[in-house]
This record gives structure tokens, C-alpha cells and sequence, in this order.
């Protein structure tokens, strides 16, 4: 019961954190050196959601009840013991062989270059504002795709910024970005 | 017949160049509305209130009113081309319309949404005319009990939509629960799972975690597969515009869902997503062939348009009988009359019906401008599907961020919308299926809190002292049961068979 | 590829001059204050009740005045987003912020750290006294009944209304204390759909507001928290004629902040706009009936009041 409470702590729980996420790489790295390996992301993904479940769960025994019958952690402790039960029933499943082998992977450089395309894209837009950083982004994306037609790239883009222009400034008074650096030049 | 002389009365209002305009302009806009990620109806209505602040009280409300009609048949547009719901009950359309599309019929996909959508809306307004009164005085006699016991039985539709992989639909659904229970209890103000940060004391907002999982997980998926340059992409169909006969085939499921829906709608807080995971539900299990359910059965398509479009007429029904707004769209027309000096409510007949009976008018006739400028649009957007996938890719991407922006002008939203595309995709590719987290997400509150809400009001055994709350509970158990056995049965004549 | 870059330029440079409009017009002869437009932060989305009593305020100051309100809406957290915003502000006037009491009771329940005096309270326009509300079918309809109802069922009484912890409930709770009765106070998730609840006679009462009564005729108020009658509702009692004391200011207020050190030049030239919306026809036409009292407490004494209800709320935790 202390112990519970001293995870429910910020310092405890960052602890507790810390060691799920040993366990994980632990788990991570005996399945890919073991016989398993192709079945690897069957087994992992469970036992995140598990270790989800339990993090979540220490959070849940700690929550305040001030005295009423049904306290706030109930009804989410509820959903992670069918969490529990639901991924442990996926890791037997996929530890003894019954799923289907891990699917292929496809182009993840491109999947990872367009994430990371996406979060620079949302980090600028709020320094150079919506329309200038739009333009580029979808320019760039067109042009990652290996599209080279650039009357169509460069119309779709400029009619994109101006369709949200009207659509979400104007009639809908969508405020957007309008980039920090730009207002700080211009106002 | 009083009613259909108020009616007509209602009828004559609309000949005028004012409502006229106000009607087109409404369901255009509400189309748009609804096709475009992020903007949900309620959100489109909102937007479109301070525009009406100078216009005749009626015609403002016949806008709004045609806005909210249409976005609802709207979020079908995308979801069918592009497998990205514009609207979150449009996210059960997708089942059966994005399928349709990829073989090639995304003509019937929409066409079918479209006239289900029309009859849908036309059924609802139908009951929420005559029927009004009657039906209010049932919805305010919902106990939180029940209202528990309908959320258990909209999650139980998870155990049918997952078949084979029914553990990875229900375990999605429990993760869908749980992200609902993150920011501040409502009923007893603790912060939960907040850590820390008060952007979520309002927890993950439900339409930017829509876009993600949707939208932004196909994208992911699709530049994976990257086969973009080559390989023939499946060209639209023109022989796949459905005929007369191909809509009556679907006469019962349209009508049925229409009632389910219309009826759905009339409890506060249900809504137009819970009709229509049951409505597809229901469709499936009476269904010869429930096997075909999430392959491109047009079947499927029908029944959810037709119970989302029915629920706006349902969702009118205690605001106007009542003064009680029966979903987010609602509270919002609250609003916009209160503007107006005008009070929603059971008065409102009385001392303004020409208000009430001309936007009863307004609703049919909007269901039928609808179905025109559907039928001229359908061309348009099924040109959608001809863009290039390089060009396309990034521009779903573009209208996702500006989507999941536009719900609370917060980048928080946009990047929780990332991120749950990213957890999307991943949960896809082991064969998780999306759309039980966003069912969770939108019972989550509906059910945790009226649970807790019917405890504190009798005790944990109103559950079982309630008849309504009893028959609701034994019908869960049967729609749980029943596709589960369904699935042991199968999977074991498949053993046998091997 | 170099047609292409210049385009691209030339797009950069249209969407630029696009949002930089409205920063160019209003400088010059225009008075100091205001020379460019006003935010107006509302804590709520658009279409809320909020939302709409700021676009009212600023349809009517247009009257008076050719400075630009432009709404902005800053939804989340049940206003902590908004206040959050407005606190990182400068204080020169050119931010606004319609507050309600609820603001400062969710400062208190959030353990926020921000203090209410980071605004400069300056406007109080409304009054909305709570009150007790019953379902005329149930047959329990005056207080008198009420509290029969209660003392017969010791504590299980069911009282409906928005969530726990907020203004009605409070009030809800000093009611119950005030007048020796006990209840269980039922959470909904918004007062629309308590009200729902009660018109089911799912419980006996509702807390909220006389005016959300108004076009309801199933409804009834069985006693208000005010010192008198209201105009509006000549038939309702208030808590002290029902021999209930200490119930006489139990209201929801609504008005407007800003950043406080905010130059006296610029509040007064808000006084003055406030005072004109006050007065105005179309502002009290379409509030007045509504049952709020349209006031107009300027900054010390609204100041005062927002400092009390704080420590109110901090002491009751």
C-alpha cells in the first residue's frame, strides 16, 4: 500500500515509468534475438498496452475518493482490468504462435520522412504563419511523392491556401496562424 | 388536420427569395460542413451563428437548420471517397463505403449514402412532426440507468464489428474508454490522468483523435505501401451509379434505420453516432449475409446514413417540445434563437408557430435540395478518387491539420491528432481495427457517468430494478453473445475442415 | 524551376499582405485609445451562451463607438485556457475577456495558480441570482413542499444540476445548511439535461437560474436567492420571506477583465463605453426579461467582490 502511494508520486511514478520501460526494451530485445522474431510486434504491442494498463492503473489507485459511492478511479479501473485481461489474452495468443506472423514493413523512411515533414510543418506554421508554411509543405510533400508536374503542384497548393482562406478566415473566422515572426514585423 | 394546414402555412413561408436563398446556401455550406474533416455539424452551426445576428429570425434558423441537416449526409462524402469521415457518426459509413470505393463503385457508395441520408431526414422530420410531444415526454423519463445500459449496448456492437478479431476490436474499445476518462471528472471535479498540464483537463477532444485515426493512419499506410508510380489505380466505374431497383433493395434497411435513428436522437446526449453503430448493427444481424457487412455492402452504407441524417429530426424533439437541446448541434440553435428573442420551447407553438412550422418546412424541403445538388455534386466528388495518390496523400494531410485546428483553434489538438495517427497506423498494421477506439470515445462519458449518476441515485441494484434498464442489459447480453458464438462456431468447422 | 520559385514568392508575398490588413487601418487622427481592434476572448466556443452576450455587447458598443471587437474564442478547461491566455498579455487594453463567476470558482477547483487579481476586474454588467426549481407536475412545487419532501426522506432527496463543485452546487449545499434540510446532489452534464431530468421527476429540484424557466411552462421557481422579488417573477418568494436567512446574494454574475496594470486612461474609456451598453434599449430589451439584473460595477468595487468570491471558494475547500 506504500508502495502504491509512493509511486503516485511525481518522483515515484517517473521511477515507475523508468522501470517499465527497462522491462519493455528487455522484453524488446530477448524476442528479436530469440525464435520468436518474426512474431515480434504480436508480442510487443500487448505488452505495451499492459505496461500502459499498469502505469495508468497506479495513477487510478491514487486518485482522491471524497466519500462518494462510485469514486472517479471506479469506471477507469474498470476499462484497465479489461485492458489487462484483453492483452494478456494477445500475448498468449501471439507468444504460442497462433497469430499471424508480423507484416511486412514498407517504406518506413518515407512514412518517418513525412511524420517529421508534418511535425516541422506544425512547429513553423506558428513562426511564418499558415499560408506561407502550407504552400510549402504541400509543395514539398507533392515532391517527396516524386510528383513533378509543377503547374499542378503549385495550383493546388496556392488554391488549397486560398480556398482556406475564404472558407476558414472569412466565413467561418477560423483564426488562423498567422506566424509570430510575421505579426512581429508587421504589427 | 391542423397540423398539415401549419404545415403548408409552413410551406407558403419558404416562397420567398430569402428562405429560398437561405435553404441552398445551408446545404451547400452543410455539405462542405460535413465533408470537411474537423468541422463537425455542431461545430458548423456555431461557426455559421454570428453570421445570422442581422438576418429575419426564420430565415436565420432555416439557414442553420439546412446547415445541420446536410453536414450530417456531408461527412458520408469523404468518408466514402477517402476513408476519412467528415463527421464522427460518418466514421460507420466508411465500414462499408471505403471498400466500395476501392473496388471501383464509389458511385455507389454515394449514391446510396445520399439517398439514404434524403429518406433518412425526411422519416425523421416526419416523426419529429407528428409525433413530437408523445416522444419528449418518453426521452425525459430516460433514467441515467438507462442511459448506462444503451451505452453497454452500443459498445456491445464492438463483439460484431471485430468478428475473427473480436480481442483486438474489444481491447481497442477499452482503449477508447480509457482515453475518455482523461481531464477533469464531471461528477467529482478530480483530475485524472492530467499530469500536470491543464490543456487536459478537457481530455483528448474527440474530432482531431477522429482525423488521426482515420484520416492520417490511411495516409501513413498508404505511403508505405508506396506502390503510387505503378500499378493501375481502380478507375471509378460509371456503370456503378445505382438504379431504382438497387435502391428498393434497400427499402427495409433504410426504413428501419430511419426509425432507429429518428429515435435515438430524441434521448439528450446519445446522438447520431450511437444511432448508427446500432443502426449497422441491427442491419448486419438481420442481414442473410452478415459476412458481406465491411466488405462494400451497400446494405451497410444505407444504414448508417439513414440513421445519422433521421437523428437531426430526433435531436429536435425535446428542443422543440421541450426547450431542452437533445445534442451539440441543438444547444447551439438554442443560441442562435435566444438572439432572436426567441425561447425553445413548448410556447414557441403557440406564440410563434410560423417560427416552428416554417422550419418544419424547412427540414423537408432542405432533405430535397439535398438530394438535388447531391446528385450534381456526387459527379464532382467522385472525382476525387481519379486525383493522382501523390497529389492526393499530402493534400488529406493539409486538410487534416487545418481540420483538427479548426475544432478549438489549439495546436495542442493538432498534435494529439498526429499522434493518434501515428498510433493509428501502427494499431492498423497488426490488425487492430480503428473505429472501436472513436465508439469508445464517444460512450465513454455516456456510460461512466451515468453509471455513477444512477448509483448515486438508487444504489448499484437500479441496474436491475428498472425494467426499461433490465430489457436493455439482456439485449447487450444477446448482442454480445450471439456474434461471439457465431465466431467460436466458424472457427471451429474451420479446425474441423483442415 | 525558376517560374516556379516565382510564383511561389509571389504567393508568399499576397498571403502576406493578406494578414497584414488589419494591422494598417485605424492609426492617425484616431483617438490613443483604441488604434487598432480589440480582442474579445470568450471562454466559450462559438454558439455558447458566452459567445453570444459578447457578440451582443459588441454589436451594440458599435453604436457608440468606431473601435473594432473582434471575438475570439478560447473554449477548454472551463475557462482556464482562456484566462491562461489572457494572463500572458500585455496590459494595454487591446485584450479583453468576458469572465463569469464560474471563472473564478474554476481557479479555485483547477488548484490554478493563477491569482484572479492578474486581471483588473472592470466591468460587472449582469446578475443572475440562483434560485430552486420545481417540476409543477410532480406535485412538489413550493419550497414549503420541499422541504416536507426532504425531512421525509432524510438526505435522499435528489437534487439535479450541473457537476459537482461548481456555483450551483455550492449553492445547492449553503441552501441545504441554511435551511436545516439534507440532499444528495445528482451531477449531470450540464444543466440542460438536469433540467431534462427533472421534467422525467427523476429528482425534485433543480439549481440554477430563474430565467431558464422562461418559455417552459412545466417549470416553477420555488424560491430565489435575492434580497427582493424579482420584477420579472412578482410570484416567486425569496429564501428570507420562507424564514430561510443568509440566502439573500447568492447570485452568477457575468462582466468583463483585463490584464491588470492596465492605464486608467484606457479603463475609463471602457467605463464609458460599459455605461452606454447598460443603458442601452436593445442591451436591457434583451436581458432584461431573461430575469438578470443589467448593473454596472466599474473596477474597485468589482475588484472587491471578484477578491471575496475567491477567498468564499478558497475557504469552502
Amino acid at each position: 500500500m506504500k508502495l502504491i502511494e509512493y509511486f503516485g508520486t511525481d518522483s515515484g511514478l517517473l521511477i515507475f515509468i523508468a522501470v517499465l520501460v527497462v522491462v519493455f526494451a528487455a522484453i524488446t530485445f530477448l524476442i528479436i534475438k530469440s525464435s520468436k522474431k518474426a512474431y515480434a510486434g504480436r508480442i510487443i504491442i500487448p505488452v505495451l498496452f499492459i505496461e500502459l494498463a499498469l502505469a495508468f492503473g497506479i495513477v487510478t489507485l491514487n486518485f482522491p475518493n471524497k466519500g462518494d459511492e462510485v469514486g472517479p478511479g471506479v469506471v477507469p479501473g474498470l476499462w484497465l482490468i479489461a485492458i489487462l485481461i484483453f492483452s494478456t489474452l494477445l500475448l498468449i495468443k501471439g507468444t504460442l504462435g497462433n497469430e499471424e506472423k508480423d507484416p511486412p514493413w514498407g517504406h518506413m523512411k518515407k512514412v518517418a520522412a513525412f511524420i517529421v515533414m508534418t511535425i516541422l510543418y506544425i512547429i513553423i506554421m506558428q513562426y511564418i504563419g499558415y499560408y506561407i508554411s502550407t504552400v510549402i509543405y504541400l509543395i514539398l510533400g507533392m515532391y517527396y511523392l516524386s510528383y513533378r508536374n509543377w503547374i499542378v503542384m503549385i495550383s493546388i497548393a496556392a488554391g488549397w491556401v486560398v480556398f482556406s482562406y475564404f472558407a476558414f478566415y472569412r466565413l467561418l473566422y477560423v483564426p488562423l496562424p498567422k506566424g509570430m515572426l510575421l505579426e512581429r514585423i508587421f504589427g | 388536420m391542423e397540423i398539415l394546414s401549419n404545415f403548408f402555412m409552413g410551406l407558403g413561408y419558404l416562397i420567398n427569395i430569402q428562405p429560398a436563398i437561405a435553404i441552398v446556401a445551408g446545404v451547400i455550406l452543410g455539405i462542405m460542413v460535413g465533408a470537411m474533416p474537423g468541422l463537425s455539424p455542431s461545430m458548423g452551426v456555431a461557426l455559421l451563428v454570428p453570421f445570422t445576428y442581422n438576418l429575419q429570425p426564420h430565415v436565420a434558423l432555416i439557414l442553420l437548420i439546412s446547415i445541420y441537416i446536410a453536414s450530417e449526409y456531408g461527412g458520408s462524402i469523404t468518408a466514402v471517397t477517402i476513408n476519412t469521415p467528415g463527421t464522427p457518426s460518418a466514421v460507420v459509413t466508411a465500414f462499408d463505403g471505403y471498400p466500395l470505393t476501392k473496388q471501383g463503385k464509389a458511385g455507389t457508395g454515394l449514391g446510396v449514402s445520399l439517398v439514404a441520408s434524403t429518406i433518412g431526414g425526411i422519416i425523421g422530420t416526419i416523426i419529429l412532426i407528428f409525433f413530437s410531444v408523445p416522444l419528449a415526454r418518453l426521452a425525459v423519463r430516460m433514467h441515467p440507468a438507462e442511459y448506462f445500459a444503451l451505452a453497454i449496448f452500443g459498445l456491445t456492437t464492438v463483439a460484431s464489428l471485430g468478428g475473427k478479431n473480436w480481442i483486438k476490436a474489444f481491447l481497442a474499445a477499452m482503449l477508447g474508454l480509457l482515453i475518455n476518462t482523461i481531464g477533469i471528472d464531471p461528477i467529482s471535479g478530480v483530475k485524472r490522468f492530467t499530469f500536470g498540464t491543464y490543456k487536459l483537463f478537457d481530455g483528448f477532444p474527440l474530432i482531431p483523435a477522429l482525423i488521426g485515426l482515420f484520416a492520417l493512419s490511411e495516409v501513413f499506410t498508404r505511403i508505405e505501401e508506396y506502390k503510387l508510380e505503378k500499378g493501375k489505380e481502380t478507375k471509378f466505374d460509371k456503370k456503378h451509379w445505382p438504379s431504382f431497383m438497387d435502391y428498393w433493395k434497400l427499402k427495409f434497411a433504410i426504413i428501419r434505420s430511419s426509425i432507429l435513428g429518428t429515435l435515438i436522437g430524441i434521448f439528450p446526449g446519445a446522438g447520431a453516432t450511437i444511432a448508427s453503430f446500432l443502426s449497422y448493427d441491427l442491419a448486419k444481424k438481420v442481414s442473410k449475409t452478415p459476412e458481406s457487412f465491411g466488405t462494400g455492402n451497400p446494405e451497410g452504407v444505407a444504414a448508417a446514413e439513414a440513421a445519422n441524417s433521421s437523428s437531426v429530426g430526433g435531436a429536435l424533439v425535446p428542443l422543440l417540445a421541450l426547450g431542452i437541446p437533445g445534442s451539440a448541434s441543438t444547444a447551439v440553435l438554442v443560441g442562435a434563437l435566444m438572439i432572436h428573442d426567441l425561447v425553445p420551447g413548448p410556447l414557441l407553438f403557440v406564440e410563434r408557430p410560423d417560427i416552428v412550422y416554417s422550419l418544419f418546412a424547412a427540414l423537408m424541403v432542405a432533405n430535397f435540395v439535398m438530394l438535388i445538388l447531391g446528385l450534381f455534386g456526387a459527379r464532382l466528388w467522385i472525382k476525387v478518387t481519379v486525383i493522382p495518390k501523390k497529389v492526393l496523400l499530402p493534400a488529406i494531410l493539409a486538410i487534416s491539420i487545418i481540420g483538427s485546428f479548426a475544432v478549438n483553434y489549439s495546436f495542442f489538438d493538432v498534435a494529439a491528432c498526429l499522434g493518434f495517427g501515428i498510433a493509428g497506423w501502427v494499431l492498423k498494421k497488426y490488425g487492430f481495427p480503428v473505429a472501436p477506439i472513436v465508439l469508445g470515445m464517444v460512450l465513454g462519458k455516456l456510460a461512466e457517468q451515468n453509471f455513477r449518476r444512477a448509483v448515486i441515485m438508487g444504489g448499484y441494484k437500479i441496474f436491475f430494478t428498472r425494467p426499461a434498464s433490465v430489457i436493455l442489459l439482456l439485449l447487450a447480453l444477446l448482442s454480445l453473445g450471439v456474434p461471439l458464438y457465431q465466431t467460436y462456431k466458424a472457427g471451429k468447422k474451420e479446425k474441423a475442415g483442415v | 524551376m525558376k517560374k516556379a520559385l516565382a510564383v511561389l514568392l509571389l504567393i508568399a508575398i499576397a498571403s502576406v499582405s493578406v494578414f497584414a490588413e488589419g494591422d494598417a487601418e485605424g492609426t492617425g487622427t484616431a483617438p490613443a485609445f483604441p488604434t487598432k481592434p480589440i480582442k474579445l476572448v470568450v471562454y466559450t466556443g462559438p454558439g455558447g451562451a458566452g459567445d453570444i452576450l459578447s457578440r451582443k455587447f459588441v454589436d451594440i458598443a458599435s453604436k457608440y463607438t468606431d473601435a473594432t471587437f473582434v471575438v475570439e474564442n478560447k473554449a477548454g478547461a472551463g475557462g482556464i485556457v482562456a484566462m491562461e491566455y489572457v494572463a500572458a498579455t500585455k496590459p494595454d487594453g487591446y485584450t479583453l475577456m468576458y469572465m463569469t463567476k464560474s471563472n473564478v470558482s474554476k481557479l479555485v477547483t483547477t488548484d490554478s495558480e493563477l491569482d484572479p487579481m492578474t486581471f483588473d476586474w472592470i466591468a460587472q454588467m449582469q446578475i443572475d441570482p440562483e434560485a430552486v426549481i420545481t417540476n409543477n407536475k410532480s406535485g412538489i412545487v413550493t419550497w414549503e413542499e420541499v422541504v416536507a419532501d426532504a425531512k421525509a426522506k432524510n438526505g435522499s432527496q435528489l437534487w439535479l444540476g450541473p457537476a459537482a463543485g461548481g456555483l450551483d452546487h455550492v449553492t445547492a449545499q449553503m441552501i441545504w445548511k441554511a435551511a436545516g434540510i439534507e440532499g444528495t446532489w445528482v451531477p449531470f452534464a450540464s444543466g440542460g439535461k438536469a433540467k431534462a431530468a427533472l421534467l422525467g421527476e427523476q429528482g425534485i429540484t433543480y439549481t440554477g437560474n430563474p430565467g431558464e424557466i422562461i418559455g417552459k411552462p412545466d417549470f416553477s421557481v420555488a424560491a430565489v436567492c435575492t434580497a427582493e422579488r424579482l420584477p420579472q417573477f412578482p410570484d416567486v418568494p425569496t429564501f428570507k420571506e420562507l424564514g430561510v436567512e443568509g440566502l439573500e446574494n447568492e447570485v452568477m454574475w457575468r462582466g468583463f477583465a483585463v490584464k491588470a496594470g492596465t492605464s486608467d486612461d484606457i479603463i475609463a474609456w471602457y467605463d464609458d463605453i460599459f455605461e452606454k451598453v447598460t443603458n442601452d434599449p436593445d442591451w436591457i430589451a434583451t436581458y432584461a426579461p431573461q430575469g438578470n439584473m443589467l448593473v454596472h460595477v466599474t473596477k474597485d468595487d468589482f475588484n472587491k467582490i471578484v477578491q471575496a468570491d475567491y477567498d468564499a471558494y478558497k475557504a469552502a475547500r
